[in-house]
């Protein structure tokens, strides 16, 4: 079990000043791992953590385009979509991600999925407009976060 | 502070800098020895790391030598916890998801081996 632990393991780097990269594998093979990852009906089953899915459109193909919403209401929805660039299924793809339409700076992600045995390898490289966008995008990915911090600190400022 | 923090670490060569002062306090000198650039410049960059509350200056003597506040660095890393851990919950799901579709996967193929449509 703990090796399995050890060969799943999460890495979250940052590469340059514009760029995040998230490596992980995964027990099953990139043909499903794929199918999950890009299956329209599949996506929403797993992609964020706390909201749910309220769209999602996959035209995968190079020329094709995605949309992702979350939220029910319009104050508290936002989305992101953009273009598929390349598609060499199941290892590859590159598409740019704009949040709410703002195609003034997109985030240019490239998805590598290795066959490891009788895993996965998976790559993910995000590069941001800027390394600000970078630290936005950190900034914003740990909003969820929050209360768990702030119920943290509390309970070390009771303790003291 | 946390936005301040970010802000001062978007700068490799803050950065940088906080990578060596977590080896250990330095002087500025100290500091700025791996770098090409002045120590004036390398001093601005400590200012702004002091300013963000990541580092704090010891007196000793005449000597000032910088080193890290352990509670700020620590809820910095706090929060970078935070965006990977968030990453790791997707990704836990995702583990999720493929042995759904591995069981259905299965279950087609026992059915079209007993002839079923």
């Amino acid at each position: 079990m703990n090796k399995n632990v050890e060969m799943l393991q999460l890495q979250v780097t940052q590469d340059g000043d514009t760029a995040i990269i998230v490596r992980r594998s995964f027990r099953h093979p990139p043909t499903r791992v794929w199918r999950a990852m890009t299956d329209p009906a599949l996506i929403p089953k797993w992609m964020a953590s706390m909201d749910t899915m309220t769209r999602c459109e996959m035209d995968l193909r190079p020329g094709g385009s995605f949309h992702y919403e979350w939220g029910g209401s319009p104050e508290n929805s936002f989305y992101f979509s953009g273009p598929i660039l390349a598609v060499d299924a199941p290892h590859h793809m590159t598409h740019v991600e704009y949040f709410n339409g703002d195609t003034a700076s997109g985030t240019t992600i490239t998805t590598d999925l290795e066959a490891r045995g009788t895993g996965t390898r998976m790559t993910i490289v995000m590069r941001y407009a800027d390394a600000e966008a970078r630290e936005e995008a950190i900034r914003n990915g740990m909003t969820d976060g929050f209360d768990e911090v702030y119920d943290k600190l509390e309970a070390l400022l009771t303790k003291a | 502070m946390l936005d301040q923090s970010f802000a001062a670490l978007s700068d490799p060569v803050r950065r940088a800098l906080i990578q060596r002062l977590a080896e250990g306090e330095a002087t500025v000198q100290d500091l700025a020895r791996p770098f090409s650039i002045s120590q004036p410049a390398i001093s601005r960059h400590l200012k702004v790391l002091e300013d963000a509350g990541l580092i704090e200056t010891r007196v000793d003597g005449t000597a000032r030598p910088r080193r890290l506040k352990p509670e700020a660095v620590a809820q910095l890393w706090n929060w970078l916890g935070q965006y990977r851990t968030l990453w790791e919950v997707q990704f836990q799901k995702l583990d999720a998801v493929l042995d759904e579709i591995a069981d259905d996967e299965q279950q087609t193929s026992r059915d079209r081996g007993a002839g079923l449509p």
